[in-house]
Formats: structure tokens, sequence, C-alpha cells
């Protein structure tokens, strides 16, 4: 490994910028993942920041099940970020379907649309639980790039 | 009671063909059955005559061979009268309702696309809330429909996808393609924003018409969030439904479970014991305090005062602290039960609360004080998104919105339910009619809240804090009516004597509010365009809808260079010395 690519990899790791993306949720994650970013739970004390477009963002953190409408937004989305790209779900409709499981216009979670890298549960996800998600997707990179 | 009676009693001499037609199931609730050819002269008696001017939804039946509608009007002192027809299925049809309420196409859109009901005089528009390419004839809300067909449907192409790959800024046709192809385009600029754009939190869309800096049309496009929500009804049963509809927003979680609860209870003839009552109030006030700071903080990020954002959140966290205390969940508190709540509130906690109250209020009257002397925030917010009470009544705004243009309009003080008619709250309203006068609407209304949970909590009687509810629920229909940090949300449930509903219909109070964003952007700058949207504090979970702004005619190339050259030269802009290049 060169020494430039050791320092991007340390920048990725010590500062993850984030995408937030709402595939149908019902705001309840969405909420949850602002609170993260404000002064209680302060996610940027990661050097995780939220970036306004995908083509910034080095994690897609997504909410809510994929209904249909939005399910090529969401492809559109993931194929405008730079690699490598990792994504999150949060939630447990963004993990599995959750009660919308069977509704005619939900395909499910993430994961029938596009790969996901981890799988935060809870309805809604609590920022503590968010925040350890992201932590956790951190140490399983960190681990697999030694 | 008497009003009712009154009112069936003027119907009853006017039209002698309705003796004994009318229906009255409480007071406030009036329900009427006409035959189609009837339904126009009823229609129109009733919103003309004896002042029923609000169309609070259109819910879409399906009964055997006919198609049933159901227009639930109400009044400004909480009257709500429900008028059915039936349509059949074979042939039938509809007379739009627009020229009564302009608003009301989105309605009728609605169990178009769901139920198949054809509307005459509805105009030409983008269908909602299903897909874009959703298979022709398919309607999820007719019984029996299965979404077997569906299956294996992968997900839908957007329509209009190949006209968001030509250049960005200007998509039209070119009229000739001529050597000035690229510039001698006929058309406005069309901006479009959303699903995924910084300023919006929740996936919609809106493809803006530009004149200059001018915003000529606006067209939103939602189904983002379109899940099927009211179909999922029907497959479970009450006591899933509880926490299906709790479901349909995050935010106002609360709102939605306890309108629907109050609808099956009143089917099922429960008494709801004063404890509950006082208990489900006490959460709905203190989430209408966690989403009202919510609101100032993205309101605050959507101009760019991004301080305000984490001041008003870090407040938030005291009352998600306090109803993760009371209902062990900070979101989606899952306290409503039908017949009553699952969690009392002990001494301890009550306690607890007061002191949160303490400290909230503090806060509340600093940030009142920041608005109304911080003079970058008046200056940006004041005349920004101006909505009239005339217009505010004929789209039938509601919730904050209205009451900042000075409409006292709350379901609270009109149509009291759990224990709001004992408690003692002003209903504030403003006469600023623009985004300024929304922001303090909400300020003000943070400490009438206060003042409501510290009377809950010194009045809350003793007793049980449930009854027992049966699984099957009777016969029967009822509309509930809530108002929600955002407005008036309405819920109509109808059973059929098993464990699972016949129909739910929801509509939520941001679908009332958006008819009047564009509005409220006519003529207005692009910049103004997120906090507009912001200002009505827009939940498009909870909705999915359309409308449109008509376009003012289309504006060549050249006049499009002139209105801008005449704008810049209206500010003191002199171009006498600028070369035309083109």
């Amino acid at each position: 490994m060169k020494v430039i690519d050791k320092v991007i990899n340390w920048a990725r790791l010590k500062s993850p910028w984030i995408l937030h993306f709402n595939t149908g949720a019902c705001n309840a994650c969405d909420i949850e993942i602002i609170a993260a970013l404000t002064p209680r739970f302060d996610i940027e004390r990661f050097g995780i920041q939220l970036k306004a477009t995908p083509r910034h963002a080095d994690v897609l953190v997504c909410s809510g099940p994929v209904t249909r409408q939005i399910r090529d937004r969401l492809i559109r989305i993931y194929e405008q970020m730079p690699q490598p790209k990792f994504v999150i779900a949060v939630g447990t409709c963004a993990t599995s379907g959750g009660v919308f499981d069977g509704c005619y216009n939900v395909l499910g979670g993430i994961d029938q649309a596009i790969p996901v890298n981890a799988y935060i549960p809870g309805c809604p996800a609590s920022p503590q639980a968010i925040i350890d998600g992201v932590v956790k997707l951190l140490q399983s990179l960190e681990e697999s790039m030694k | 009671m008497s009003q009712s009676i009154e009112i069936k009693t003027e119907l009853e001499n006017k039209f002698d063909w309705l003796k004994d037609q009318v229906r009255i199931t409480r007071e406030n609730r009036l329900w009427l059955d006409v035959p189609a050819d009837k339904f126009f002269i009823i229609f129109d008696y009733l919103i003309s005559l004896a002042g029923f001017k609000e169309l609070c939804t259109i819910t879409g039946t399906d009964e055997g061979d006919n198609y049933g509608l159901m227009y639930h009007l109400a009044r400004t002192d909480g009257k709500v009268l429900n008028l059915k027809t039936m349509v059949p299925k074979e042939g039938g049809s509809m007379k739009s309702i627009i020229s009564y309420f302009p608003g009301g196409t989105i309605y009728e859109r609605e169990i178009n696309d769901l139920l198949g009901v054809k509307f005459e005089g509805l105009p030409p528009g983008r269908r909602y809330p299903l897909p874009d390419n959703w298979p022709e004839g398919e309607h999820p809300l007719r019984k029996g429909w299965e979404p077997t067909k569906l299956s294996k449907v992968e997900g839908i192409k957007e329509a209009g996808e190949e006209r968001l790959n030509m250049p960005i800024g200007i998509r039209s046709e070119i009229s000739q393609p001529t050597d000035f192809s690229l510039i001698r385009r006929r058309d406005d600029v069309q901006i479009s924003i959303g699903p995924q754009h910084p300023a919006l939190k929740e996936p919609e869309s809106f493809n803006v018409t530009l004149q200059g800096e001018k915003i000529s049309g606006i067209e939103i496009k939602l189904g983002y969030n379109h899940r099927g929500i009211e179909k999922a009804c029907e497959q479970r049963s009450y006591i899933q439904d509880v926490y299906l509809v709790e479901r349909i927003c995050g935010i106002c979680s609360h709102t939605h479970s306890t309108c629907f609860v109050q609808a099956v209870e009143e089917i099922a003839g429960l008494q709801l014991p004063k404890r509950a009552a006082y208990i489900r109030t006490l959460v709905g006030e203190l989430e209408r305090v966690h989403s009202h700071l919510l609101w100032l903080g993205v309101a605050g990020h959507e101009v760019g005062f991004d301080t305000l954002l984490m001041y008003t959140w870090r407040d938030r966290e005291i009352v998600m602290d306090i109803l993760a205390m009371l209902t062990g969940n900070r979101v989606n508190y899952g306290i409503n039960q039908v017949g009553g709540v699952r969690r009392d509130v002990t001494p301890e906690q009550a306690a607890d609360i007061l002191k949160a109250v303490d400290k909230l209020e503090e806060q509340t009257k600093y940030y009142i004080e920041v608005a109304t002397e911080e003079q970058t925030l008046i200056q940006r917010l004041s005349g920004v998104g101006k909505l009239s009470k005339e217009d505010v009544i004929k789209l039938g705004t509601v919730g904050p919105t209205g009451r900042a243009s000075g409409v006292e309009r709350d379901i609270r003080r009109t149509d009291p339910y759990a224990a709001y008619g004992e408690l003692d709250f002003k209903v504030i309203t403003s006469d600023q009619c623009d985004v300024y006068g929304r922001a303090v609407v909400r300020l003000l209304e943070l400490l009438e809240s206060y003042s409501m949970i510290r009377q809950v909590l010194k009045k809350l009687p003793d007793g049980p804090i449930s009854v027992r509810a049966p699984r099957r629920i009777p016969v029967g229909e009822a509309i509930s009516r809530y108002e929600a940090p955002r407005g008036e949300d309405v819920h109509y449930v109808k059973s059929n004597g098993t464990e699972n509903p016949e129909r739910v219909k929801v509509r939520a109070p941001t679908l009332a509010n958006l008819q009047s964003v564009t509005k409220m952007l006519e003529d207005r700058y692009l910049a103004d365009l997120p906090i507009v949207i912001a200002a009505i504090d827009p939940c498009f979970s909870c909705t999915d809808r359309l409308i449109k702004v008509e376009d003012k005619g289309l504006m060549t190339w050249e006049e499009i260079r002139q209105y801008g050259i005449e704008w810049y030269k209206k500010q003191g802009v002199d171009f006498k010395n600028v070369k035309r290049v083109i």
C-alpha cells in the first residue's frame, strides 16, 4: 500500500461523510438521524458530517422501506456516490420492511434495491443505536484494511 | 346535540324526502345518504346555506356493485356532516366538486387511482398517489384485490426520466433546429428539486418553472412515501392497526393513533376513562412541544440560521426524555390502545415532567425573544409566503398555517376530544399572514402547551386507565378529528363486525396545507422556496399528493432576457454599456 493510499484510508475512517435519504420512512428514523447530528448526541465528534449531495458522500444512510416509486431514485443516488461506498439501513423497515411488509407499494428492506453494509434495527432506531452502528461499520472497515 | 337536531329539522323542512334520513350518532356528527341524482341539490344547500364550508376529505368505499362516496363536510362550530352517495361500478361516474372546492380535486384523484371511480370534469393531471408506471386497471382499494400481479414487478421507472437527462437548467423542446438552437429555445427555465435535496428532509419532488428568478409555476410530485397503509389496515386487526397507523408518521405518531382509536371507540360505544383521556392529552401536548421545537430548528436551518437548529434540538431532547420516560419510546410511543392507554403516570414522573416543562418554558421565552428582536430573522421571514385570510378559507388551510393568517380554527376548541373540553387555553392567531407569523404562532403555542401540561397534571383524575375492548368491533362507522401539531387530522373508520376494519381513511393535515403552498409561492423568488415549504411544517410521510399552479404562458428566450434586463433596471442596474454578445 502506497503512502497516499494509507492517508486516504485514514481520512476515510476518521471522517466519513454521510448522506441521509428517506426511502419511504415514516419520519421517525429520520428525526432520530438528525437528532444524532445535534448537540446531545453530536455524531460529528467522530468526524461524521452530513453532506448535501451523494457525490460528496462515503456512506448512504437510508431509512424506511423501499417503495416502488423511490426504488429507481435510490439506485440512482447510490450510483452517483464515489467508490468505495457504504450503505447503512436505519430502522426495522429499512432492514426488513417492518410493519409495512406485504403492503402493495413496498418492496421490502433497502437490500431489495442496493447492497447494504450495516443494519441498525429499532422502531425507530435510537440515536445511540445509530452511533453504535456507524462505529461498528467503521471498525469492520478498519479491520478489513489491515 | 340540540344544534345537530336543528340542522336535521331544517333539512327535513327544506327537503321533505329527507324525513328520518339524517342520522345523528353523537354530538357534532351527522350522517346522510342521498341518491346520486339528488346529491348536488343537497351538497349545494349544505355549502351555501347551512354553513358547511370545509371539506375534510372524501372517502371512497367498495360496496358490492357500487362505489360509495362519502363527503365529510365540516362547519366552524365543529359539526361534521357525512354526505354519502352511491355510484354504480358498471359505467357509473360522479361529477367533480372542483367548482365548490378547488382543492378537492386531490381527494378525487386519490379515489380515482385507488378505487377506479371516474370523475367528470376532473382536469387532466398527474396521477396520485400510485407510482407513475403502475399498471392500468389495478385499483388496490377494491375488495378482493390482491397484489399478486405486482409481486414480480421490480421497481417502476419514473415518468419523465428522459427529460431529466437533458442539459441542466433549460429543458424544453427546441422549436426549430437552427444554428442557435441551444439559445433560441422557447420556454421558461425549469428546475427540478428533489426527491433528494438538502433543503428537503423527505422525498418529494418539485418541478419549478422560473421566469428570471421568480416562480411562475410549481408542480409538486409526491407518492414517494406511499406505502399503502389504508389497504394494510383492512388486512390487519384493530389491535395491529393501532400500531400501524402510528407509523403513518413518526413526528405526529400520537396524533394518528389517537385519531384512529377515538373512531374505533366511538363505533364500539366504549366510554373512555377520564384518566386515560387526560394521559392522551398529556402525551399529545408533549408531542406538540417536540414537533414545534423540531420545526423551529428546521426553519432556522432553511434560512441559514443553523445555530437555532442546534439550540432547539438540544432543548428538544428534554421533551424526548420525558416522552421516553412516560411511554417507553422516544418516537412512536405506542401508548394508545382501543379503550384507553397502556401506561399510567406516577407522581414521580409527574414531578419530573413539571421540572422539565419549567426548563423548556424558560428556553422557549428566550426563543421568543430571539424571534421578536433579532432583525435578521424578522427581515428574512416577514412578507415571505403571504397567504391571505380569504385564501385560507378558500383553500381549507389548517393548523398553525391557517391561524397565522388570522383564522381561528383549532379542533381542540371547536370539536373537543380527549380532555381538551376541560382545559383552559388560548387559540393563538396572528395577522401577519407570512412565514414570520407562522413562526410566532408556533412559539406562542408552545407556551399554551406548557400551561396545558401543567393543568393536566394538576387535574389528573384517579381511576382506571383503560376499559376492556372487544376484539370484534360491532358494525358501524365513525369520523374522528384531532388537532395535530400541523393541523387537523381526520380518520374515518368503518367496521363490518369482524376483527378487521372494513375501511380506514386518513386525511393528514399536510395535504390540506400543501394546496396553499403554491399560492404562497406565486411570484416569489426561488430562494424563498425552502422556507415557505418548511413553514407549513410539511410531513410527506402522512401525505402523498400533487398539485399544480397554472403556468402563466410561455416566454421566449428573448423575452426572458428582456424581462431580466428590466428587472435589474428597476433595481437600479444600468445595462447601457453592456454589449450584446448573442
